[in-house]
């Protein structure tokens, strides 16, 4: 019983850090064109980048298998190599991601829109490049809500079932995370195996929410400084 | 009324035959018995309950939600492994599914599920070399929430094979029968209805449809889905 629940346990540590590590470069770059720059299909990128918020996480695990299935777009027929994501922790991680990406996005798009763009444009008048003036002055002053959009992001990726079951399944050892443990044990009535995991989601939970709080709660004092 | 997934489209037709007979329309639950076992234990309120095992039925006996005396056997079924129509894997006997040519073995949560219970026991019994055929094929299990997800897979997945029950494969063609499990193999499959206390219409419409699903006009339905008479 504690072996399953502390393999669930890390499985779910995994690919909830992998997710964040694919997702934050992708949703801050993402977040980052959209609060700055106006392009064509800016709009509809904004809609695609939200809808795994607003869909069932079924239908999003329905849309992947779709595209993942062996006749499926990115599937083996088509594709010629097996991407080997269904029923692997990678498709576990590939589900979260989606799921993960509309809040990272979201929450870093607020932080870049508070930050006043004439700074930037005040650091190219000092001659830095548009790149260097992002990575020395405007990613610095966003890591608190990068902080917390990562922070976000992981706990969607912790919490994922309906898409990562879909696409993933829920085998013991292998693509079982915490949320699969829970569903498989109240399903077998082993009611002690469900509280034990229970107890571990609530921890995961309470840590990842005290420290979110702590993060987007207090105000950069260099931000206010600078003004 | 909750019933086991495996059930579905032979109680629909059931309904209707007994709606055609002037009863009244019955609202279903379908799931995995386990999922419906544990929905009656917090209290689910349900006029009528069939497992696809009795493992569950005695769960919920002992919880005290059955009414004394009302339950029986409606119906037996057997175990078929399945696979993609593109698949070209095949079997003769139990054994060959050690070493056998897929990815995947799709079948209901062997610690839950019933089909998987069914299926984990029968692989058990089955000696193959130094120990048994389930400790062979374990690593290969991909455990569904029921018998109709297991189903799913083999329809989407080539290199899968499923263990479902017979009559899943009985109507639709998406999967094709590769072996049946032997009747000489595990207990027999058996498919437990009783009342369950608490429910809206015990001593009147569900009594009624109880004795229905025993006579001849369900009786003959379950036979033409491809469950055992018992």
């Amino acid at each position: 019983m504690v072996p399953d629940a502390l393999s669930a346990l890390r499985l779910t540590l995994l690919v909830a850090s992998v997710s964040i590590l694919l997702v934050l470069p992708l949703g801050a770059g993402l977040a980052y064109a959209m609060a700055r720059r106006s392009f064509y299909g800016r709009s509809v990128l904004v809609a695609l980048t939200s809808l795994p918020l607003v869909l069932p996480p079924t239908a999003v695990g329905l849309l992947l298998l779709r595209l993942l299935g062996s006749e499926g777009p990115l599937g083996r027929s088509t594709l010629g190599v097996d991407l080997g994501l269904l029923l692997t922790w990678k498709g576990a991680v590939l589900a979260s991601s989606v799921m993960a990406l509309p809040l990272v996005v979201r929450t870093a798009r607020v932080t870049f829109e508070a930050i006043d763009p004439r700074l930037e444009q005040m650091a190219r008048t000092l001659g830095h490049s548009g790149v260097s003036a992002f990575f020395r002055f405007t990613l610095p002053m966003a890591r608190r809500g990068l902080l917390a959009a990562a922070i976000l992001g992981f706990t969607r990726a912790v919490g994922e079932f309906g898409a990562t079951v879909m696409v993933a399944g829920n085998i013991q050892g292998r693509t079982r995370t915490l949320a699969g443990a829970i569903f498989s044990a109240q399903q077998g009535g082993r009611d002690r195996e469900a509280t034990l995991l229970l107890i571990a989601a609530v921890l995961v939970g309470f840590v990842a929410i005290f420290a979110s709080e702590r993060l987007a709660g207090v105000p950069s004092v260099r931000r206010s400084g600078l003004r | 009324m909750f019933a086991a997934a495996s059930l579905e489209g032979a109680l629909v037709e059931v309904a209707e035959a007994f709606g055609e007979s002037g009863g009244l329309p019955i609202t279903f639950n379908f799931a995995a018995s386990n999922a419906l076992a544990q929905q009656l234990r917090a209290g689910g309120r349900a006029d009528l309950f069939i497992s696809a095992d009795e493992f569950w039925m005695d769960f919920v006996d002992e919880e005290n939600r059955l009414v004394p005396g009302t339950r029986l056997d409606l119906c037996g079924n057997r175990l078929v492994v399945v696979a993609h129509p593109d698949s070209r894997f095949s079997m003769e006997r139990l054994e060959d599914l050690a070493g056998g040519d897929f990815h995947h073995l799709s079948m209901g949560d062997p610690d839950a599920v019933p089909v998987g219970r069914y299926a984990r026991a029968v692989l058990e019994s089955v000696r193959v070399g130094d120990g048994d055929l389930w400790s062979k094929i374990e690593e290969f299990v991909v455990p569904a929430v029921d018998v109709r997800a297991a189903l799913g897979l083999v329809e989407q997945e080539p290199r899968a094979v499923g263990i479902v029950y017979r009559t899943d494969v009985h109507r639709q063609s998406k999967v094709r029968l590769v072996f049946e499990f032997p009747r000489s193999r595990g207990a027999p499959i058996r498919y437990p209805a009783a009342l369950v206390q608490g429910g809206q219409s015990n001593s009147g419409p569900a009594e009624v449809f109880l004795s229905f699903l025993v006579g001849p006009v369900a009786t003959e339905i379950f036979r033409s889905w491809g469950f055992e008479p018992l």
